[in-house]
C-alpha cells in the first residue's frame, strides 16, 4: 500500500476513504477495510455500497462480525438487515448486543412512511437532577464515535422526556450552575407514529438539526437528525421531477437499455391512448376532410391545454407536499382559487387565440372557410379545452391524495393525454357545429 | 389577545411566535412588539419570509431595526437586508455593529454559497495543545452556533482540517491538535449553493467550511440553513419546469392569474410558426385528412421524450456539468431503442385504425406514422441536451427558458418529419 492511501485511511474523510476503497482492485478492498481502525469503521462503512458492505461482513469471522455490527449506527444496521435474506438477517440480529437487539427488532417494525423509521438510537441521555460536572464527566467517558452529541436529552426518573441541552451550553456552564438552568423545555418533538412528512416539516419550520422521537408514553425512543431529512428531501424532489416527466428511477450511470426499459411502459401507454383518441376522432372524419385548415391550430390547442394543466397540477402538488392543503377549508379555498385562475386565463388566452388565428388566416389561406368563423372556433375551443384541463389539474392530484395515491402520479403523460382528448373533442365538436 | 400572557409568549419557540404574528392585525403586532425582548423579536423575524418581516419591521425606526438585525445570525441578517430598498439598506447598514460581516455577505449572489454562511466559528491552530484548545472552545462556545466540529487554520487563516469535539474532549494532554486533526471537505464562497448542498448530503456534513480562492476560511454553512436553501431552490426549479411563476400564498386569484398569463401568452405565440409550417403541407393534408388525427400522437411523443431528457440534463448540469454531453449520447441511444418499440406498436394499431377509417393506403399510412414516431423520438433528446447546455453556456439559468423552447422546437421538428414523410410516401394519391 502506498503512503498516500495509508495517509487517507487514518486522516481522510470517511466518504473519500469509502470512494477510494470502492475504486480499488476487488482483491484489495477487504485488505483496505481490515486496516481501518474500528473507530473509523462506522463512518466509512455507511458510505460503502450495499454490495461491498454485505460481502465484507460475510467474509469476517464471527467475532469480528459481532464487533463490527455493534459499532455501527443503528439506522445503518437497519439498512443492512433490510437488504439480506431473512436467514442471514436473523444471524446478524443475534450477534447484536442484547439491548441493541431489542431496539433493532422494534425499528424493523416501522413502516417506511413513519417518522420513526428515520430515527437513530445513538444519542446521549442525562437523568434529571444530575450535576453538571457528572453530566460532563459521564459524556466524556461514555461517548461513542457514532453518537450524536450536539444536543443531549434530559429524561426524568420514569424515563419520560423533559427537554434538551445544547452541548456548547453544557461545556460553557459554570461549576455552580444547575442542570435545569441550561435545559431547554417545551421543545418540539416528533411522535413515533408521525409521518415522515410531518418530521420534515417540523425540522424545517423550527430550523433544528435534531429532534427527539417519543412514543405514546412520552418516553424518548430515538432522534431524527437533519442529514437524514436532507437526504429524504432531495430524494423526494428528484422523485417529483421523475414523475413529472415519467422517467422512472433515474441513475446517472444507467445504460441506454435500462433507461429505455424504465421509460417504455409510460410512453407506450401514452401512444396507445393517443391511438385510441385517433380512433375516436374518426367520428369527425367528415369535418376534417371538409375543413383541412383545422389541423393548423391543433398543436396550439393541445399545447395550451397541456400548459395550463401542468401549471395547475404543479401548484396543487406543491401545496399537498408542503402540507398546505390539510384542512377542508384550505382545500376548498385552493380549488376555488385555481378554478377562477383557470377560467380567467382560459378566457384571456382564448381571446388572444381568436385574434392571432384571425390575423393568421387572413394572410395564409387554406381551404375556403371564412377566416372569421374559423378563428371563432379556434378561440372558443382554446378557452374550453384549457379550462377543462385546468380543472383536471386541480382535482386529479387532490383526488389521488385522498385515495392515498401519491399525487405526483397525476403529473405524468397519461393525464396530459386524457386532457388532449377533451381538448380535441371540444375543438372538433365546435367546428362541426359551427362550420358544417 | 388579552387572553395570551406575556409569559406564554416568552416561552414560545420563535417559529410559533412568528405564526402568531402572521395571524395578528397591525395593532396587536404593535402592542406585542413593544413588550417582547429584542432577542426574541430578532429571532422571531428570522422565521418569517424576508418580505413579510420587513413589512412588520417598518413601524420601527432605523436604529431599532439595526439593533434587531445585529442580534440575528449573519446569514439571516443578509437575507433581510438584501430585500430592502437601497437608501434604507445603506442607512441601516451604517448603523450595524456587524456592518463589515453583513456587507461581505451581501456582496455574494443569492445562488452563491457565501451568501448562506455564518461567519462565527471557532478556529484552532495545529500546534496548540488539546488542553489549551479545549479552553478556547469552552470560552467561545456561547458566541457560535455549534462547536461539535472545530476548524483548524494556519497562521495565514488557511483551512487545514477539522477536529471533532468528541475527539478533542476524549484526548488526553499533552497532544497537539495536529495529531488529532482530520481532513474535511470544504467549498469555495463562490461555489453554487446547490452544489454545496449536494456535497453536504454526500458527506453527511452538519457544517461545511467555506473558503476563499486562497483557501482562507471565511465561515461555515449549517445543515439547517442548507435544508432551507434546498427547499426553496427545489420548489423554484419545479415551478420553472412547469412554467409557473413564483407561487405566493394568500394572493388574490386575479393576481396569480395575471402572473401566470405571460408564460401562457409566450407559449401561444410560439405555436404560430407551427401553424405556419403546416400550411406548406396543404396538398397532402387535403388528400389524406385523417393524418390530422395522428398528429397529437407524434406531438405528444416528441414533447414527452424531450422533457424527459431535459429533466435528466438539468440534474446533471447541477451535479457534474462536464458529463452532460456524454449523458446526452446515452439519451439519444435510449431514443433509438424506445422509438423502435414505440414505432412498431404504433404501426400495428395505426394500421387497424386506418382500415377502419377507410383510408386510401392503410399500410403506407401506418408506416408513415411509425417511421415519424421513431425519427421524432431520436431527434427530441438531441434538443433536450443541446438547449439547456447552450443556455447555460450563454450564462442563463437553464431551468427557466428550456421547457417552452424545447417543446416548441420538438413540435416543429416532429411536424416537419411527419408531414414531410407523408408527402413523400403518400403525396402521389
Amino acid at each position: 500500500m502506498d503512503y498516500k492511501d495509508l495517509d487517507l485511511l487514518t486522516k481522510g474523510h470517511p466518504l473519500d476513504i469509502a470512494r477510494m476503497i470502492e475504486n480499488a482492485d476487488p482483491d484489495r478492498q477487504f485488505d483496505l477495510l481490515n486496516q481501518l481502525p474500528l473507530e473509523r469503521m462506522n463512518a466509512v462503512f455507511i458510505e460503502l455500497s450495499d454490495e461491498l458492505a454485505l460481502s465484507y461482513i460475510d467474509s469476517l469471522p464471527v467475532e469480528k462480525k459481532k464487533a463490527l455490527l455493534n459499532t455501527l449506527e443503528m439506522d445503518e444496521v437497519r439498512n443492512l438487515l433490510e437488504d439480506v435474506e431473512s436467514a442471514e438477517a436473523g444471524e446478524m440480529l443475534s450477534l447484536l448486543a442484547g439491548s441493541k437487539q431489542q431496539k433493532m427488532i422494534r425499528m424493523l417494525e416501522y413502516d417506511e412512511d413513519c417518522a420513526a423509521s428515520l430515527m437513530t438510537t445513538d444519542f446521549m441521555v442525562i437523568q434529571e437532577g444530575t450535576s453538571i460536572a457528572d453530566a460532563t464527566g459521564n459524556l466524556i467517558k461514555t461517548v461513542k464515535d457514532s453518537d450524536f452529541i450536539d444536543e443531549l436529552f434530559v429524561v426524568d426518573s420514569e424515563q419520560k422526556y423533559l427537554g434538551s441541552i445544547e452541548l456548547k451550553n453544557l461545556l460553557a456552564a459554570r461549576k455552580g450552575d444547575k442542570l435545569d438552568q441550561i435545559t431547554e423545555l417545551n421543545q418540539t418533538v416528533i411522535y413515533e407514529h408521525d409521518t415522515v412528512h410531518t418530521a420534515i416539516q417540523k425540522l424545517r419550520d423550527y430550523d433544528d438539526t435534531v429532534m427527539p422521537v417519543l412514543n405514546e408514553e412520552e418516553h424518548l425512543i430515538g432522534i431524527i437528525t437533519a442529514d437524514d431529512i436532507l437526504d429524504i428531501m432531495i430524494d423526494e424532489y428528484e422523485e417529483n421531477v421523475e414523475r413529472l416527466v415519467a422517467i422512472g428511477d433515474y441513475e446517472e450511470d444507467s445504460s441506454a437499455l435500462v433507461r429505455s426499459k424504465q421509460r417504455l411502459p409510460w410512453l407506450l401507454a401514452s401512444i396507445i391512448l393517443n391511438l385510441v383518441i385517433a380512433a375516436f376522432l374518426s367520428l369527425f372524419q367528415n369535418t376534417i376532410e371538409q375543413i383541412t385548415a383545422l389541423v393548423l391550430f391543433q398543436p396550439m390547442i393541445l399545447g395550451m391545454a397541456g400548459n395550463i394543466g401542468t401549471q395547475a397540477i404543479a401548484v396543487t402538488i406543491l401545496g399537498l407536499h408542503h402540507d398546505k392543503l390539510g384542512g377542508l377549508d384550505e382545500t376548498k379555498n385552493h380549488i376555488r382559487n385555481e378554478v377562477m385562475i383557470g377560467l380567467l386565463n382560459s378566457l384571456i388566452v382564448g381571446f388572444f387565440g381568436f385574434i392571432i388565428s384571425f390575423v393568421f388566416l387572413s394572410f395564409v389561406n387554406m381551404g375556403s372557410q371564412s377566416p372569421f368563423y374559423l378563428a371563432i372556433v379556434v378561440g372558443s375551443s382554446l378557452a374550453g379545452g384549457m379550462f377543462i384541463s385546468a380543472i383536471c389539474g386541480v382535482f386529479i392530484p387532490i383526488a389521488l391524495d385522498r385515495m392515498k395515491v401519491d399525487p405526483a402520479v397525476a403529473s405524468g403523460p397519461i393525464i396530459s393525454t386524457i386532457n388532449d382528448l377533451f381538448a380535441l373533442v371540444v375543438y372538433f365538436a365546435i367546428a362541426t357545429a359551427m362550420l358544417l | 389577545m388579552e387572553n395570551i400572557s406575556i409569559e406564554t409568549l416568552q416561552n414560545m419557540h420563535p417559529h410559533d411566535l412568528a405564526e402568531l404574528f402572521l395571524k395578528w392585525d397591525a395593532d396587536e403586532r404593535h402592542v406585542w412588539m413593544s413588550r417582547l425582548s429584542s432577542q426574541q423579536l430578532a429571532e422571531m423575524f428570522t422565521y418569517l419570509e424576508a418580505e413579510i418581516a420587513l413589512e412588520f419591521m417598518e413601524e420601527l425606526d432605523h436604529a431599532r431595526q439595526a439593533e434587531l438585525i445585529d442580534l440575528m445570525e449573519p446569514d439571516d441578517a443578509r437575507d433581510l437586508l438584501s430585500e430592502m430598498d437601497d437608501p434604507d439598506k445603506e442607512d441601516i447598514l451604517d448603523k450595524l455593529e456587524s456592518q463589515d460581516t453583513i456587507s461581505q455577505l451581501l456582496s455574494y449572489d443569492e445562488d452563491e454559497s457565501g451568501a448562506h454562511m455564518t461567519t462565527d466559528f471557532v478556529s484552532l491552530k495545529p500546534d496548540m495543545d488539546v488542553k489549551a484548545a479545549t479552553k478556547i472552545v469552552i470560552a467561545r462556545a456561547n458566541e457560535v452556533e455549534t462547536i461539535s466540529r472545530l476548524f483548524v487554520v494556519d497562521d495565514g487563516g488557511r483551512f487545514l482540517g477539522t477536529v471533532a469535539l468528541k475527539k478533542l474532549i476524549k484526548t488526553k494532554s499533552p497532544k497537539s491538535i495536529q495529531a488529532i486533526m482530520e481532513d474535511y471537505p470544504y467549498v469555495l464562497d463562490t461555489d453554487p449553493m446547490e452544489k454545496t448542498i449536494h456535497k453536504m448530503r454526500d458527506y453527511s456534513a452538519f457544517e461545511m467550511p467555506v473558503c476563499s480562492q486562497a483557501d482562507v476560511l471565511l465561515g461555515m454553512i449549517m445543515m439547517d440553513d442548507a435544508l432551507d436553501a434546498y427547499h426553496e431552490e427545489a420548489t423554484e426549479d419545479y415551478e420553472k419546469l412547469s412554467a409557473l411563476p413564483e407561487v405566493q400564498e394568500e394572493e388574490h386569484f386575479t393576481r396569480s392569474a395575471l402572473k401566470r398569463f405571460p408564460w401562457l401568452l409566450i407559449l401561444l405565440l410560439l405555436s404560430i410558426p407551427i401553424a405556419y409550417i403546416t400550411t406548406f403541407f396543404e396538398e397532402v393534408l387535403v388528400a389524406v385528412a385523417v393524418l390530422a388525427f395522428f398528429q397529437p400522437l407524434i406531438l405528444d411523443a416528441a414533447g414527452d421524450v424531450a422533457t424527459q431528457t431535459l429533466a435528466v440534463t438539468l440534474r446533471i448540469l447541477t451535479k457534474n456539468p462536464q458529463k452532460a454531453l456524454k449523458n446526452g449520447v446515452k439519451e439519444v441511444l435510449t431514443g433509438v431503442i424506445t422509438g423502435l418499440i414505440m414505432g412498431a406498436s404504433a404501426f400495428v394499431i395505426a394500421y387497424f385504425i386506418a382500415r377502419q377509417m377507410n383510408a386510401a393506403q392503410p399500410l403506407t399510412l401506418a408506416l408513415v406514422v411509425a417511421l415519424s414516431l421513431w425519427v421524432t423520438v431520436i431527434i427530441s433528446p438531441v434538443l433536450g441536451v443541446l438547449i439547456p447546455v447552450g443556455i447555460k453556456k450563454l450564462g442563463f439559468d437553464p431551468a427557466v427558458a428550456s421547457g417552452p423552447f424545447i417543446t416548441t422546437l420538438a413540435d416543429l421538428s416532429s411536424l416537419l418529419v411527419f408531414f414531410g414523410l407523408a408527402t413523400t410516401m403518400l403525396g402521389g394519391i
